[in-house]
């Protein structure tokens, strides 16, 4: 009977694929017990940053690399039985909320002393990694060739200008952080009834919002769109990627910083504490500057390449407090003003 | 036949009688009932007892939601019908052995399963995007796809496999004998399809439009890339978790999710119930298909050529932005973009493991469930059949999210461990493997089981003998889909990685989102190859006997 043998085959076939089974299953664990870190920044700057640490301090150190509210869900979910030791690089709208959850431990780390205090939490549960300034990224290609020789857009309120339409493309604030940063950026720039007019108006230009704050350096970069509303280091990265891409900060840029946290009950604090204390030093942020194209906090590590220095910025006096307390209201008007 | 082995059960058989005739299908029925429900039906639970009032209310009240989910229909429907006609399209010519070129189409028809998501539609954007190289610098187009119809295009493009894995086995398995017959009842071309090979493939055709349907209701990376002003629920349910950590909503928008695929699922349900469908009826036929008039052949060969071009350009594109120093840019070809695929190998082994573990187990359980809850009857068989297909209806997000919580704590504290990751991918892609059994299984009528059981078989007798035969081909669909599937798989798994459990598709994404194009490109890439590699070497271990993808 065919059938009969093709049966057997078939069973044969299934034995040989439970053997690979058994053989796919098979444990391969590490066994020393490493620092679990959460971490937002880029990927390749995850895992550069744990080679370096491993080489500096001999521990082990592993990561996975999780968007802002990805690491947010991702704590709170594990409450009750925390996963990770250590959240790296992240805005403080998160790390608040996470600190009103009552998810993070307390650590004064001593490099509290290395970074200006206004960058650290007072209550000691995040201290400041570094320095993410805003501004507009332009496709120069682009501009080359429908603009010619015109001046670039030099201010917020150049990008109003009709000749814009559906060029410019921005992050939408209902899922992205940055969009966020920008939009109270705007309120602490102009007041905030000011500031929603504002945005009405760059609403007309604006070809549509993505869910992602990344997205539209990227798409700017590919020349899909004219100008992206983005945080300098997604532009910088683009721009030394070799894109065609000019970033232009205009007077009253907002800005954000990223931190890092212990992460209430980790399984392996020590080895957090000793991981932030070593992260938050020179070489390592040096390696997250030269990588990651983020600003640092600390004096005694260069810029960026490409990046403006910091006191030929005009930064918004950004209210920390205000943007969280205010973030439900404000979203939500968005929504309802803003539909693309 | 079938209504009164049917009614013969429900008057006469017990329980307890059956548990003495046929302990071994009980206790299996129990085994999969069980797995089910921890592993589908609790993560589910969690998640919907996530929100708390305030967020039902906005979700109820907020207009914004209301126009999502207007939006999610719309393109669900669009998405469903074209992709569906597509993947018939595909199945039906390759399911005529004259077409030329049809191990080829068979072959590109599951390219779009093989890629990690957001790659596709990232390739989608730079040949057709406003600065795509097809678009605007060969045709010098101004045209933007940025809405509704370029989210259509791509959706099509991508769920259109899953159709055509569908009904390539049902319609290969359509006897040709009826073919032959209608044509001598004097039914040629047109009628001769329209009255015998559609009405046949009508379960494999409701099939496919279910699972598009509802893949294309969950879909979020596509939305996310070629949709801009034209936003899904689905989407909004990802990025409420990735950009604010807002569970309660994201379970809310999940739970939307979860009522309009209801809704499909009983709409197929309905549509299907009550019909037979079985052609293989144990009277076998060595006939030759009719041959394909000319006409229809060589339109069915430049349809499906076209379809292929297209889709192979787009796979052109992952290759080379894999070797060209910076897409779009600079084209010197270079190697450094592997530098990180090598850096961290570990993740594309771990894709492999788990995938691999999750393929095995899911395609036995697949076909496992398939045949109790078709041919048995057993309390909890309605639920089971329901908890079997409701992964497809559920956001990777929220199946995510739901695992999280589940098993975040004793007695299952899976999470951190790659066995969590295991059966996010087993369970999240069960409803395929499952769907081809059992229209594979609505085919084959129950009579030549019983056949077999009035002859003698004890009911495992059957299963070996005549059963399993019958439905290898949706084994080893369910086997390889849920391998590439759960390769590629992304939205679910990203919040069950842990460090050292982190798989390829992951990183890809992180790379891709801080636009690492080059290097995204080189591990989508080597992960593609490593599918097409495992494949292979699959296909040479049974010496080419096992059927893989109807290849």
């Amino acid at each position: 009977m065919r059938s009969r043998n093709a049966t057997w085959r078939f069973v044969g076939l299934i034995g040989c694929l439970v053997l690979l089974g058994v053989f796919l299953a098979a444990p391969t664990w590490a066994q020393t017990k490493p620092v679990m870190v959460y971490g937002v920044i880029h990927e390749y700057t995850l895992a550069r940053l744990m080679q370096m640490f491993e080489r500096d301090t001999g521990g082990k150190a592993d990561f996975i690399r999780l968007s802002g509210g990805e690491v947010a869900t991702r704590v709170l979910a594990e409450k009750q039985s925390p996963k990770g030791d250590v959240i790296f690089g992240i805005s403080r709208a998160i790390q608040e909320t996470l600190k009103s959850q009552s998810l993070l431990e307390m650590y004064k780390s001593p490099r509290r002393a290395d970074v200006p205090s206004r960058y650290v939490d007072p209550d000691g549960y995040w201290t400041g990694s570094s320095l993410t300034v805003q501004g507009f990224a332009i496709n120069t290609d682009r501009w080359k060739q429908e603009f010619g020789n015109a001046p670039m857009p030099k201010t917020w309120e150049d990008l109003l200008d009709p000749k814009y339409k559906d060029l410019i493309v921005a992050p939408s604030p209902l899922s992205a952080g940055t969009a966020y940063t920008f939009i109270v950026g705007q309120f602490f720039r102009l007041g905030e009834e000011k500031g929603w007019e504002y945005l009405k108006a760059l609403d007309k230009n604006v070809r549509f919002y993505t869910p992602s704050g990344i997205a539209p350096a990227r798409m700017v970069a590919a020349g899909e769109f004219l100008i992206a509303i983005t945080f300098a280091h997604d532009a910088l990265k683009a721009i030394s990627a070799g894109y065609p891409v000019a970033l232009i900060h205009p007077a009253g840029v907002s800005w954000d910083i990223g931190s890092a946290s212990l992460i209430k009950n980790a399984p392996n604090p020590e080895g957090g504490k000793k991981f932030i204390d070593w992260a938050l030093g020179r070489d390592p942020i040096q390696l997250i500057v030269d990588l990651n194209f983020e600003g640092s906090l600390r004096s005694d590590v260069s810029l960026p390449m490409g990046a403006t220095p910091l006191d030929k910025l005009v930064l918004v006096d950004y209210k920390l407090d205000w943007a969280a307390q205010n973030r439900q209201r404000i979203l939500k008007q968005w929504g309802e003003q803003f539909k693309k | 036949m079938p209504k009164a082995t049917a009614a013969r059960e429900r008057s006469g058989a017990s329980l307890v009688r059956r548990l003495t005739v046929d302990p071994l299908g009980l206790g299996a029925a129990a085994f999969v009932v069980g797995l089910l429900a921890v592993f589908v039906l609790f993560p589910v639970v969690r998640v919907l007892a996530q929100p708390g009032v305030p967020e039902w209310v906005r979700l109820l009240t907020d207009p914004r939601w209301l126009r999502l989910g207007g939006n999610t229909l719309m393109i669900g429907a669009l998405s469903t019908v074209s992709a569906v006609m597509l993947g018939f399209l595909f199945a039906y010519a390759t399911s005529r052995p004259d077409v030329p070129l049809r191990n080829l189409f068979k072959l590109i028809a599951i390219l779009p399963l093989v890629s990690p998501p957001f790659v596709g539609g990232l390739a989608f954007i730079l040949l057709f995007g406003r600065r795509g190289v097809i678009t605007y610098s060969l045709l010098g187009l101004r045209g933007d796809i940025y809405g509704w119809h370029g989210l259509w295009m791509v959706q099509t493009f991508a769920f259109f496999p899953i159709a055509y894995l569908t009904l390539a086995g049902v319609l290969r398995r359509i006897n040709p004998t009826l073919e032959y017959a209608a044509q001598d009842l004097g039914a040629h071309g047109f009628r001769l399809f329209r009255t015998v090979t559609l009405p046949l493939a009508t379960p494999g055709l409701t099939s496919a439009a279910l699972l598009v349907g509802i893949y294309a209701l969950s879909d979020f990376g596509n939305p996310m890339l070629v949709g801009g002003p034209f936003k899904v629920l689905a989407t909004e349910t990802y990025t409420q978790v990735t950009g604010w950590g807002d569970l309660g909503m994201a379970s809310a928008l999940s739970a939307a999710l979860l009522l309009l695929s209801l809704v499909l699922f009983a709409a197929q349900r309905y549509w299907v119930e009550g019909r037979s469908y079985a052609t293989v009826t144990g009277k076998g036929s060595f006939a030759d298909p009719l041959p394909t008039p000319t006409p229809l052949r060589w339109g069915l060969f430049i349809a499906c050529s076209l379809v292929a071009l297209i889709l192979l350009a787009i796979y052109a594109v992952v290759f080379v932005g894999a070797f060209a120093r910076i897409w779009g840019v600079n084209w010197h070809p270079t190697l450094e973009n592997f530098e990180y695929t090598v850096f961290r190998g570990q993740q594309l082994w771990n894709s492999v493991r788990f995938a691999g573990l999750a393929a095995l187990g899911g395609s036995v359980f697949a076909v496992l469930a398939a045949f109790l809850i078709q041919r048995k009857r057993f309390p909890g068989r309605a639920a089971a059949d329901f908890a079997a297909i409701l992964p497809a209806a559920l956001p990777g997000t929220l199946i995510g999210v739901g695992y999280i919580l589940a098993f975040n704590t004793p007695p299952l504290a899976l999470t951190g461990t790659g066995t969590v990751i295991v059966a996010a991918m087993l369970f999240r892609t069960i409803p395929v493997g499952y769907r081809a059994a059992i229209a594979g299984l609505a085919q084959i009528a129950p009579n030549i089981e019983e056949g077999a059981a009035d002859l003698g078989a004890r009911p495992l007798r059957t299963l070996w003998d005549v059963t399993l035969p019958l439905i290898r081909s949706a084994f080893t669909s369910a086997l390889v889909f849920t391998f590439i599937r759960s390769m590629n798989t992304l939205s679910a798994v990203v919040f069950l990685i842990s460090p050292g459990n982190v798989v390829a598709s992951a990183s890809i994404l992180a790379l891709a989102e801080h636009g690492e194009w080059g290097q995204a490109s080189a591990m989508a890439a080597s992960l593609m190859s490593t599918v097409f590699l495992v494949l292979l070497g699959f296909r040479l271990l049974t010496g080419g006997r096992m059927r893989l993808f109807e290849l």
